[in-house]
């Protein structure tokens, strides 16, 4: 376990240190709202998905590089079970850097491609339960980020269409045991395969974004859709958080 | 770089095919599908299944047939949730409840079949009026110089500091007793705070394990449980522990840590048990379920689900009732002044 916490340590580092050695190149920076449906479901907390009466808020703030981009993301859901009689909230923050160290241009079309770190701290609170309230999620986790941009003009403006998708590729994530209350592992100081070695097999995620960025008056903006498909399987415990959203924003 | 590339792809169509992670019980709001859901539920995640079958001759699966067999397509919620119930009270476990906006799905028959062995008025008159309050603990002298501490619930927060000052008012007493009849349970981190202050080192009282998989045999290994001495005042003399049947859970627990201790004796009733770490989970009707989900056995890895045995059984005397004297209030005094005066 601590050969493969070293493995990814290193991995996040240097994806870390790539992105801050990047070139002085002209940076663009972006903030992004999201406002879409809200789908979470965690067995450590119920066995159903809470989905109904549902909402979810991101809050993203992206800084591009020549070779990449960094990202910092917060994010806020409630939703209802099937039987819309409890509710479960949901919160969560990233930090992401990526670097594309594969960059091909086919006429407008740009295509770039590299790993990412990405580290997730996030929990989820139902307001039932009682010894299981609650359930943290946190990971460092190398992704695979890829991102396509289409530029084409339309009204003598400069229009662009922008694709970017984002893998969960390797890493570590906490999760309780299957049975395991956290008066064990906090009070008791038991540990039980708590640190789990994830990737793409137990933790088959995936978000993807499509953006128009265009100019009107003297900003640029952002309209598009963000999905989020994040789940994972481990000690017995499955996990998914689904989001379809509308998103807005401007070039900072 | 191509090859790159196209290993990128490779591992995106990989991903895709692992499917989404998605919900595995039976999702149908009908009589069949909320009682195969509550079934299913407990069968993955219950954790006394072979300690209830061999205590109770449980079988799980027997179960199931017996009670699906009970249902109407036209039954009512109020029909269905009398199912249910009768069906999770095959396990005699208070720790497993069926809750509904209505009504509260329970097995009580360990206590309520039981003589209650207290009577809140006569144990009231031992605390009279001027008795002092720290958080849970009500406390005062007797008149023979023995400390008495009532404790009614671990659910109220309880701290070092509010046990620290109770055991330093009571310090010059000879003897003190402990009444945690009626006391259904609470919190753990309450009951392992007051249970601290009467050791002086560092003690193995039990072990603790939890489910690892769906089967009924898949627990993690076991793991020790220690008592560890109060930072602040630990007593040091005699102590009674009153029990009765209404000692349950945290209650339990509290039992099981101070019987493992040199200078406390347990007096009373056998404690009601329910040594498991309730969980909740829900039916798709929206009815929560409540289960034991995490194991807690005593120092000797036996275990304590049905309760634990007093050092000294004693019941309520009518007699004594009648004269408004509580019978094991009076032979924890005994107890403590003939310990004291052996020791003298």
């Amino acid at each position: 376990m601590i050969r493969q916490l070293l493995i990814i340590l290193a991995i996040a580092v240097s994806t870390y240190v790539w992105a801050q050695e990047d070139d002085a190149s002209p940076r663009t920076r972006r903030l992004l709202i999201g406002i879409g449906s809200a789908n979470v479901m965690d067995t450590y907390l119920s066995p159903y998905s809470y989905k109904y009466n549902d909402g979810r808020i991101d809050l993203i703030c992206e800084n591009f590089r020549k070779k990449g981009f960094d990202g910092v993301g917060l994010h806020i859901a409630s939703m209802e079970n099937m039987a819309r009689n409890v509710r479960e909230y949901e919160a969560g923050l990233y930090v992401q850097s990526a670097f594309h160290l594969l960059h091909r241009r086919m006429g407008a079309f740009n295509l770039k491609a590299g790993p990412m770190s990405y580290f997730y701290v996030g929990g989820l609170f139902n307001e039932r339960n009682g010894n299981n309230p609650a359930q943290t999620h946190i990971s460092l986790m190398a992704d695979l980020s890829a991102m396509v941009t289409y530029d084409f003009s339309l009204w003598n403006k400069d229009f662009q269409l922008e694709y970017m998708l984002d893998i969960p590729f390797v890493g570590l994530a906490y999760s309780p045991q299957f049975g395991q209350s956290y008066y064990e592992q906090f009070m008791l100081n038991d540990y039980d395969h708590n640190c789990v070695f994830a990737h793409f097999v137990n933790t088959p995620s995936l978000r993807h974004r499509l953006l128009l960025n265009f100019p009107l008056g003297n900003m640029r903006w952002f309209v598009g859709y963000n999905g989020v498909m994040d789940q994972s399987k481990y000690n017995g415990l499955r996990y998914h958080s689904y989001s379809h959203q509308f998103l807005i924003g401007w070039k900072l | 770089m191509k090859q790159r590339f196209y290993l990128f792809l490779i591992i995106v169509a990989a991903l895709m095919l692992t499917a989404c992670v998605d919900e595995e019980l039976p999702t149908a709001n009908t009589p069949e599908g909320n009682l195969d859901a509550l079934w299913q539920l407990m069968d993955e995640r219950y954790c006394f299944f072979d300690y209830k079958k061999a205590e109770l001759g449980v079988d799980w699966n027997e179960v199931h047939e017996r009670y699906r067999k009970k249902l109407s397509p036209k039954m009512n919620n109020l029909q269905l949730f009398e199912v249910c119930c009768d069906m999770i009270a095959e396990l005699k476990d208070g720790h497993v409840n069926l809750g509904a906006s209505f009504d509260l799905g329970r097995n009580w028959s360990y206590w309520e079949d039981e003589p209650e062995n207290y009577y809140d008025s006569i144990a009231r008159s031992y605390l009279g009026h001027d008795y002092g309050i720290a958080a849970s603990l009500k406390y005062r002298v007797l008149d023979d110089n023995i400390g008495y501490i009532r404790c009614e619930s671990f659910n109220t927060g309880l701290g070092d500091g509010n046990v620290s000052s109770v055991l330093s008012l009571l310090a010059p007493c000879n003897g003190l007793i402990i009444d945690v009849r009626g006391n259904s349970g609470g919190s753990l981190t309450n009951a392992d705070c007051l249970a601290s202050h009467f050791t002086n080192e560092k003690i193995l009282v039990g072990y603790t394990y939890h489910k690892t998989g769906k089967g009924h045999n898949d627990f993690s290994t076991m793991k020790p449980d220690y008592l560890e001495p109060a930072k602040g005042t630990r007593w040091q003399k005699p102590v009674v522990v009153i029990t009765n049947r209404q000692c349950y859970s945290a209650t339990n627990d509290f039992v099981k840590m101070m019987h493992c201790l040199p200078n406390v004796t347990l007096l009373g009733d056998k404690t009601g048990g329910g040594s498991g770490m309730p969980f909740t989970q829900e039916i798709p009707c929206g009815w929560s379920v409540r289960y034991s989900a995490v194991v807690s056995v005593d120092r000797d890895k036996q275990h304590i689900e049905f309760g634990i045995d007093p050092d000294v059984k004693v019941s309520m005397d009518m007699k004594d009732v009648m004269k408004k004297r509580d019978t094991l209030i009076e032979q924890a005094r005994n107890l403590l002044y003939q310990t004291v005066f052996n020791e003298n």
